[in-house]
C-alpha cells in the first residue's frame, strides 16, 4: 500500500489511527507492530516474512552483541549481523544484476536469478543494520523487548521509502511516547502537505517527463523543460514522501529525523548532497565513511574513501549500471569540489546556483535513462547538437505549465516556508489549507484510476 | 489551537471518507466509462498470498469511492485553473470545445495500414471505384481554437503520404468551414454537417436540400465530455435522411427502417443513433437505382452513410474489428461494384485489424 492512494487514505488510515489511540499504552507498540505487518503484508504477503527475519536476525545479535561487549565474539556477532543483512540484500536486489553484467563481461551464460525486489527491502535492512552497529558501538541501548523492535523495524510510516531512521534516534521514543492535539494537528499538516506534494506536483511533472523522454527528437527547450519537471517530480515525490512519513510519525507520537532541506537551493554539490536523502547520507558518513578512516588519513585515502562511498551510494538507488555512473559522476564533482572549486563557490553569488543546478539536471539524465546511449543523447539534445532549439510542443508546455513549475520552484525553496508562515498562524487559515491540500489530492488520486475505455463501443 | 483545529480538521474529514466509502451505495456500472466497475474481492488464502486479494480490494476501492464522477471533474477543473489546456487526454478550449489530444503516431503501424489499403486497391482493381477517405480529426482542423501551438501531429503531413490514395482533400474542406459545427463540442466524432462539407466533394453530390434535416436530440454528452467529466454545453445530433432505406444488421433477418435507432436517444451513449453503433456488417437496402457500394469503415463513417443512400442500391457496411471471414469473398457473393474506405486519421493510424482488408 502507498500512502497516495484512496485505499490507504479511506481505509487503512482511519482504521489504524482508531485503533493505534483506543490502544492501552502499554499495548500501543504491539497495535503498531501488528499494524505495520498489516501494511508491509498488503503489498508484500510473502516477502513480510523476509522482513520479519530480518527483524529476528537483529534481535538476536542485538542482544548477542550487548552479553559479550567486549570480546570478540561480540565482534563476530556484528559481523554475522552485516553479513546476513547484506546477504538478503544482495540475493534479492543484485543478483539478477551481478549474474547479466558477469555474463556481460565473460561471455558466459549463467542463468539470470529472477527475483522481485521485496518493497522497502533497502531501506529496512540498513534499519536494522544500524541497530547492531550501534549497539556495538555503545551507542544505543539493547532492546529486548522483541515488541517494540519490532515495532521499530516494520514502522509503517518509514518502513518504505524512508527516512532511513537509526534506532539511536528513536530508542527513546520506543519506550515510550507523548501523544497531545498539538503534535497530531501538526503531523496532519505534514502529512497533507507532502501529500499535496506528491499527488499535486511530482505526478503532473512526471508525466510531462514522459512525454519528453520518449520523443525521438526534443527540441532543447524541450529537453531541458523535460529534466527540469524530472527534477522537480523526484524532489517532491521523495521529499512529499519523507512529508507523510514524518507527519505520520508525528500522528503516533514520534518525531523522525528530517530527510530534505531544500537541496535546490544548494550552492555547491557538497552542500547539494548535505541537503539531500540526508537519513541516506548520514548513514553511509557515519557506518562506511568515517569506519573507512573519512577524511584523517590524508587526501589520497580521503578521495579512495569517497570514491567508495559514492559507488555505493549509486548502486543503492537501484540495481543498474546508471545508478553506479551517476555515483561515480557524483564522486568526481566532489572530488573536483574538495581539491579546489569550493573555495571558488564560496566567494561567487550566483554562478555557484547555476553550476549547480545544471549539474544535478545532467546527473538525473544519467538516473533516468538506464541507457547510456540514450543517456548521453538527451544530453547532447540539451547542450544543442543536432536539435532545433525550440518545439511548438515545448511551447505549450512551457505556458501551460507555467504556474505549476512556478509554484514547483517556489516549493522547492526557503522562501515558500517564509511566505506561508504568517497567513499559517492562524488557525482557521491552516485548517482550511489543509482541507484543501486533502480535497484536492484525492481528486487527482481518484482521477488516477480514472480509466476511461471508450472505443470498445462507442 | 492551531494544532486543535488541524487535529478536528484531519479527522473529521478521515471519518468521512472511511464512513462515507462504506456507507454510500456502489455502482455496478459507470456510463461515463463505459465499463463494469470493480466489485468486492472474495478472501481466500490462496487469493491473499497471490495479492489478488488486495489488489482487487483497492480497485474496489477506487471504483467505488463515494461521488467518484465529481472527483474527476474537480480534478479537470483544477487542471484547467492551474492554467492547463488539456486535461484527461483532452484540449478544452475558451468555447468548452473538447478535443482528443493526438500527440503521438505510431509511424510503423500508419505505415503499415495505408499499405494495407495499397494492396487492397489492387485486389480490388476490377470495381467501379475503389475511394479512400481519411478523415482529419478536431484536434488538427480546429487546433486554431486552442490558442497556442499545440504538441499535436502534423495530421496534415500525414495525409500527405497517404496522397496516392485519397480521392477526396477532406482537410481543405473541413478547414474550409472551420468555423461551422462540423465537430460535435463533447465527443471525438465529426457531426453530419462536417461529414455534408466532405460528401459534397463528390461530382454526384445532392444539394443540402435534397435530404431531410431533423434534430434529433440536443442532450449528448460524448466521449470527450467522458474522459474529461466536464462539459460547457451539450451536443445536438442532426439527421440528414434520404428516402426510406432500411436496414439489416449482422446476417440477423431482422430488418428495420431508417438508418436511426432513436432507442439510443435515451441512452449515455447517442452517437449510436446512427446505424445502432458499430456492427460487424450491415446492410443497408436503399430502395433507390444504383450500383452495391462495399463500406469499409470506423464510426467516422456512421454518420457520412446518410448522404450516400441516393448513390446506391445497396450499401454493405463492414467493420473489420468484429468481421468474421474472407472480404474478398464476401463482395464477389454480394456482387459489389464500388467500394469506400473512411476512416478517422486518429484511429486508422491505430487500427490493427486492417490487414482483414485483403483477407
Amino acid at each position: 500500500m502507498i500512502f497516495s492512494s484512496p485505499t490507504f487514505l479511506a481505509i487503512f488510515l482511519p482504521l489504524a489511527l482508531g485503533v493505534y489511540y483506543l490502544s492501552p499504552r502499554r499495548v500501543k507498540n504491539l497495535t503498531l507492530f501488528l499494524l505495520s505487518l498489516v501494511f508491509y503484508g498488503w503489498g508484500e504477503p510473502v516477502f513480510v516474512t523476509l522482513m520479519l527475519f530480518s527483524t529476528v536476525v537483529d534481535y538476536i545479535h542485538g542482544i548477542l552483541v550487548d552479553k559479550y561487549r567486549g570480546t570478540r565474539r561480540a565482534k563476530l556477532a556484528l559481523l554475522s549481523s552485516v553479513v546476513i543483512n547484506l546477504t538478503l540484500l544482495g540475493v534479492f536486489k543484485y543478483s539478477g544484476f551481478l549474474v547479466t553484467s558477469l555474463n556481460g563481461l565473460t561471455g558466459l551464460s549463467i542463468p539470470v536469478p529472477r527475483l522481485r525486489l521485496p518493497i522497502g527491502i533497502s531501506f529496512y535492512t540498513f534499519q536494522t543494520m544500524s541497530y547492531t552497529i550501534d549497539v556495538y558501538r555503545g551507542q544505543a541501548p539493547v532492546q529486548r523487548d522483541p515488541i517494540a523492535f519490532g515495532a521499530y523495524v516494520s514502522l509503517f510510516p518509514q518502513l518504505i521509502a524512508g527516512p532511513i531512521v537509526r534506532y539511536k534516534d528513536v530508542a527513546e521514543q520506543m519506550k515510550g511516547r507523548v501523544h497531545s492535539a498539538d503534535q497530531f494537528g501538526a503531523g496532519a499538516a505534514r502529512f497533507v502537505c507532502g501529500l499535496s506534494k506528491k499527488v499535486l506536483l511530482a505526478n503532473t511533472m512526471g508525466e510531462v517527463w514522459k512525454y519528453f523522454s520518449a520523443m525521438t527528437a526534443p527540441s532543447v527547450l524541450g529537453a531541458w523543460i523535460g529534466i527540469i519537471a524530472y527534477a522537480f517530480q523526484i524532489y517532491f515525490d521523495f521529499s512529499g514522501y519523507s512529508d507523510m512519513a514524518i507527519g505520520l510519525g508525528h500522528m503516533l507520537g514520534f518525531t523522525f529525523p528530517e530527510n530534505f532541506d531544500y537541496p535546490y537551493v544548494a550552492r555547491s554539490i557538497t552542500e547539494f548532497w548535505r541537503r539531500w536523502h540526508i537519513s541516506l547520507g548520514t548513514w553511509f558518513r557515519e557506518y562506511v565513511y568515517i569506519p573507512l578512516g573519512g577524511n584523517r588519513r590524508g587526501l589520497r585515502r580521503q578521495i579512495v574513501n569517497m570514491l567508495i562511498v559514492w559507488l555505493l551510494t549509486g548502486v543503492w538507488h537501484g540495481a543498474g549500471w546508471n545508478f553506479l555512473l551517476w555515483g561515480l559522476y557524483y564522486f568526481v564533482l566532489l572530488a573536483i569540489e574538495k581539491l579546489f572549486l569550493l573555495k571558488r563557490l564560496e566567494r561567487g553569488r550566483v554562478w555557484p546556483h547555476v553550476y549547480t543546478m545544471a549539474a544535478v539536471c545532467f546527473g538525473w539524465v544519467l538516473f533516468a535513462m538506464d541507457r547510456l546511449p540514450d543517456a548521453l543523447r538527451y544530453m547532447g539534445t540539451m547542450i544543442g547538437i543536432g536539435a532545433p532549439l525550440c518545439s511548438g510542443a515545448a511551447v505549450y508546455y512551457l505556458l501551460t505549465l507555467g504556474p505549476l513549475l512556478l509554484a514547483a520552484a517556489l516549493g522547492s525553496t526557503p522562501l515558500s516556508r517564509r511566505l506561508w508562515k504568517k497567513p499559517g498562524d492562524s488557525p482557521a487559515l491552516a485548517g482550511a489549507a489543509m482541507l484543501a491540500g486533502l480535497i484536492g489530492s484525492l481528486a487527482y488520486l481518484v482521477a488516477g484510476t480514472y480509466n476511461p475505455f471508450l472505443y470498445f463501443r462507442f | 489551537m492551531k494544532g486543535k483545529v488541524n487535529t478536528a480538521v484531519f479527522t473529521l474529514a478521515l471519518a468521512a471518507l472511511f464512513f462515507g466509502f462504506w456507507l454510500s451505495p456502489k455502482r455496478v456500472y459507470s456510463d461515463n466509462e463505459n465499463r463494469y466497475l470493480a466489485g468486492r474481492p472474495a478472501l481466500t488464502l490462496q487469493s491473499l498470498f497471490a495479492g489478488d486479494f488486495t489488489r482487487g480490494f483497492e480497485d474496489w476501492v477506487t471504483d467505488g469511492f463515494p461521488l467518484r464522477d465529481r472527483w474527476i471533474a474537480l480534478k479537470s477543473r483544477l487542471d484547467l485553473l492551474a492554467g492547463r489546456r488539456d486535461t484527461g487526454g483532452v484540449y478544452v478550449t475558451k468555447e468548452g470545445r473538447m478535443m482528443e489530444v493526438f500527440d503521438e503516431v505510431d509511424e510503423a503501424r500508419y505505415e503499415k495500414n495505408l499499405d494495407y489499403l495499397r494492396q487492397a486497391k489492387a485486389l480490388y482493381a476490377e470495381l467501379d471505384r475503389f475511394d479512400v477517405m481519411l478523415i482529419p480529426t478536431a484536434s488538427h482542423v480546429l487546433r486554431e481554437q486552442v490558442g497556442l501551438p499545440t504538441p499535436d501531429v502534423d495530421q496534415a503531413s500525414l495525409l500527405e503520404r497517404a496522397s496516392d490514395l485519397l480521392t477526396y482533400d477532406a482537410l481543405s474542406a473541413l478547414e474550409a468551414h472551420r468555423d461551422e459545427y462540423i465537430y460535435y463540442y463533447t465527443d471525438h466524432h465529426w457531426t453530419s454537417l462536417g461529414a455534408w462539407y466532405v460528401y459534397a466533394l463528390r461530382d454526384d453530390a445532392l444539394a443540402q436540400d435534397a435530404f431531410v434535416q431533423e434534430v434529433l436530440t440536443e442532450d449528448f454528452l460524448g466521449t470527450t465530455f467522458s474522459r474529461a467529466g466536464i462539459y460547457e454545453k451539450k451536443d445536438a445530433i442532426t439527421a440528414f435522411a434520404y428516402g426510406s432505406p432500411t436496414v439489416e444488421h449482422n446476417r440477423s433477418g431482422a430488418v428495420t427502417e431508417g438508418l436511426y435507432d432513436r432507442s439510443y436517444l435515451s441512452k449515455k451513449d447517442k452517437y449510436s443513433v446512427f446505424l445502432g453503433g458499430n456492427q460487424a456488417l450491415t446492410v443497408i437496402r436503399t430502395g433507390q437505382e444504383g450500383g452495391k457500394l462495399l463500406l469499409v469503415k470506423d464510426s467516422y463513417a456512421n454518420t457520412y452513410v446518410q448522404f450516400l443512400i441516393p448513390h446506391y442500391a445497396e450499401i454493405h457496411v463492414v467493420d473489420l474489428r468484429s468481421f468474421a471471414g474472407s472480404l474478398r469473398a464476401y463482395a464477389r457473393e454480394a456482387g459489389i461494384t464500388e467500394m469506400t474506405v473512411l476512416y478517422n486519421l486518429k484511429g486508422f493510424s491505430e487500427e490493427t485489424s486492417l490487414f482483414r482488408i485483403v483477407g
